[in-house]
């Protein structure tokens, strides 16, 4: 007969072991509490995936993020490896968004590149120990061999990207990958099923919400779950787009999901400042996932709509018979009806019976606000291209070599030290350059605004995401069946599961 | 009088099918109204936040799961009309039955009634006006049924 150890059930003893080891218990609960902190060492490990497809689309954000999630995640105990653009071979594979004002920039960028391209610089990137590049040819065998290694229990795969989506069918959605490759949800479908352990993801790109199929057994349809328990969180549904989308204005707009989420694992904020607010809800010492996800639903303002898998499923579950149906005024208790309570309260939106009217009314009043604000945008970019040609067309009559780039003659241009000169002509000679440089400075401030009208209207949508979820949570709960409701909770539990699991045996 | 008959077994055939066909599109256009008008539905959201076919998948869907009740919610009119119709007096309220029987799916099949009443009820009323309509097109009037 054995007998289970109370403080550390996993190391059992027979009731003889018991008496002749007695004396030594104390020992071989530390040698115990050593070998479970060993596994715990080894038992989780992440897979981090950032940058773009190519090097304009690979914003600084995203190495900053990546290393700052690898930090994180090395204070959990969980060991990662990374995979960044083009792997460690030196050519420059991160854009920089420059934040000097327009009149510090070269007048030949002001004048010939698009109002994005004037702000970029380019460099290698600086993230350390780099397994690689994230081309899907050295992306599928690392997953693999994580997913078939028994020295591991669980794995984490992180998205610090960009994402897509053609259309069609849901297991289109993928990440684009370095030199045009991609990683799309049938492939990693494919891969987590025929792994041996759990599959959980952090994906913050747009479209992630197409990542959930990987929870079920097949890839584009179906609510059956898979025979593994597979979850995550993401920044947004199969159709909608997130922050890393948006081409920021400046360097110092970060804003998205993975950034909410991981501050709320590491207790501080990607520029160290300490959160204002516990994210660990149950208070039983550490932050899981699903608590780090409840904290960016609360406290993210971005344009992100985050969902997890197990609020993909109530989404999905809605029979046919309540899903047309109006919803009630009064919402069922639970986490996600108290984050609304909440939000809608950081928001001063008054909690009364017409409250989702009354959201709704703001956001369509924010929507044509928007409109005006973009339309203004779009005759602001005109207005650029249009003086932009006039000064081209200027600088082309004296230096016809500017108007074929990458040729020889463009090339004995640049060599013959006639860029300060062409520079100098456009500053000073033309008076269309000043307002030039003031309609790029407005449109960037008004890019800026779209941007943070697109992050209220956000937050509007996400509070009547919270109250479709707390009266989904609520029908699930009284209409699903026993095994709708098994394979709910089995997915609230893989998302609750702590990062390192042996520590909790402990 | 054997044509008449005909006529009559074609009426209520057209007006089963009419119904049938009808009660998934009356519920959506009605639960639609309402959650415009309350602020709150999925399908003010799924307008903005989902492909118009996905839209349509779960519109299709749902018709198809619901004729089930649809088809009875037809022989309900047909009964309606051959119950109420022949009298003046009963002719009035020819339609009763189509916003009674909405009430009676909400309390027999859902497990908050009141949640779905509103909605049921509202797309009998929509059905009955269906009914009614049709039943004065097809030359029924005051004095009674197909005169």
């Amino acid at each position: 007969m054995r007998e289970s150890n109370p403080y550390h059930p996993h190391c059992n003893y027979s009731k003889s072991s018991r008496q002749i080891f007695k004396t030594l218990r104390y020992a071989t609960a530390i040698v115990c509490t050593l070998s479970a902190a060993q596994l715990s060492a080894q038992s989780t490990e992440a897979i981090l995936i950032g940058g773009g497809s190519d090097v304009h689309d690979s914003h600084v954000r995203f190495e900053d993020s990546l290393i700052w999630i690898r930090s994180v995640l090395s204070d959990q105990n969980v060991s990662s490896t990374a995979y960044f653009n083009d792997g460690d071979n030196g050519y420059p594979d991160v854009s920089v968004a420059s934040d000097d004002s327009v009149r510090q920039r070269q007048a030949l960028s002001m004048v010939f590149d698009d109002s994005y391209k004037q702000m970029l610089s380019f460099r290698n990137h600086r993230l350390n120990n780099v397994s690689g590049g994230t081309g899907i040819d050295v992306l599928e065998p690392a997953i693999s061999a994580k997913l078939t290694d028994k020295s591991i229990n669980q794995l984490l795969i992180v998205n610090s990207g960009l994402g897509a989506y053609p259309g069609g069918s849901e297991e289109l959605a993928s990440i684009p990958l370095w030199n045009d490759s991609q990683l799309n949800v049938r492939q990693l479908h494919q891969w987590a099923h025929s792994g041996n352990m759990p599959v959980r993801f952090v994906l913050s790109q747009s479209h992630s919400g197409g990542f959930h199929r990987l929870a079920y057994k097949h890839p584009s349809r179906g609510l059956e779950l898979g025979s593994q328990t597979h979850c995550g969180f993401t920044a947004s549904s199969t159709y909608g787009t997130s922050e890393t989308s948006i081409k920021h204005p400046s360097k110092s707009e970060q804003h998205d999901y993975a950034s909410y989420f991981f501050s709320a694992l590491a207790g501080y904020e990607y520029d160290g400042e300490i959160i204002n607010r516990f994210a660990d809800q149950d208070d039983d010492g550490r932050t899981s996932l699903r608590e780090a996800h409840m904290f960016a639903l609360l406290e993210g303002k971005s344009i992100d709509l985050p969902l997890s898998t197990s609020e993909d499923y109530l989404l999905r579950w809605q029979p046919w018979y309540l899903r047309w149906q109006p919803a009630q005024k009064t919402l069922p208790n639970n986490e996600y009806t108290r984050i609304f309570r909440d939000v809608a309260s950081q928001m001063r939106i008054a909690l009364t019976d017409n409250v989702a009217k009354d959201i709704r009314n703001r956001q369509n009043h924010l929507l044509r606000e928007l409109k005006d604000q973009q339309q203004l945008y779009t005759k602001q970019l005109g207005s650029i291209a249009q003086l932009q040609a006039t000064l081209q067309s200027q600088a082309y009559a004296q230096w016809p070599q500017l108007n074929a780039p990458y040729t020889q003659g463009y090339e004995s241009l640049v060599n013959s030290g006639q860029i300060p000169a062409i520079n100098r002509f456009l500053e000073n000679t033309q008076p269309q350059y000043t307002t030039l440089l003031e309609l790029i400075d407005a449109a960037r401030q008004s890019h800026l605004a779209n941007v943070l009208k697109r992050r209220e209207i956000a937050q509007h949508e996400k509070l009547i995401q919270l109250r479709h979820l707390a009266l989904l949570k609520g029908q699930l709960l009284e209409n699903g069946s026993a095994a709708q409701i098994r394979d709910y909770r089995s997915l609230v539990s893989c998302e609750e599961a702590p990062l390192h699991v042996a520590q909790d045996n402990i | 009088m054997v044509g008449k008959r005909k006529i009559g077994w074609l009426y209520l055939l057209i007006l089963w099918a009419l119904i049938s066909v009808l009660a998934w599109p009356a519920y959506i256009m009605c639960s639609t109204a309402l959650a415009f008008y309350g602020g709150e539905g999925w399908q003010l959201d799924a307008w903005n936040s989902l492909p118009f076919s996905e839209l349509v998948r779960h519109f299709t869907s749902g018709y198809a799961a619901s004729a089930v009740f649809a088809a009875p919610v037809g022989l309900v009119a047909v009964a309606d009309y051959l119950l109420l119709s022949r009298y003046k007096a009963t002719w009035l309220i020819g339609g009763i039955f189509l916003p009674l029987t909405g009430m009676a799916i909400a309390f027999a099949f859902y497990k908050q009634p009141a949640a779905a009443l509103p909605a049921l009820a509202a797309t009998g009323v929509v059905l009955a006006i269906i009914h009614r309509s049709i039943d004065i097109i097809a030359g029924s009037d005051s004095r009674g049924r197909l005169r």
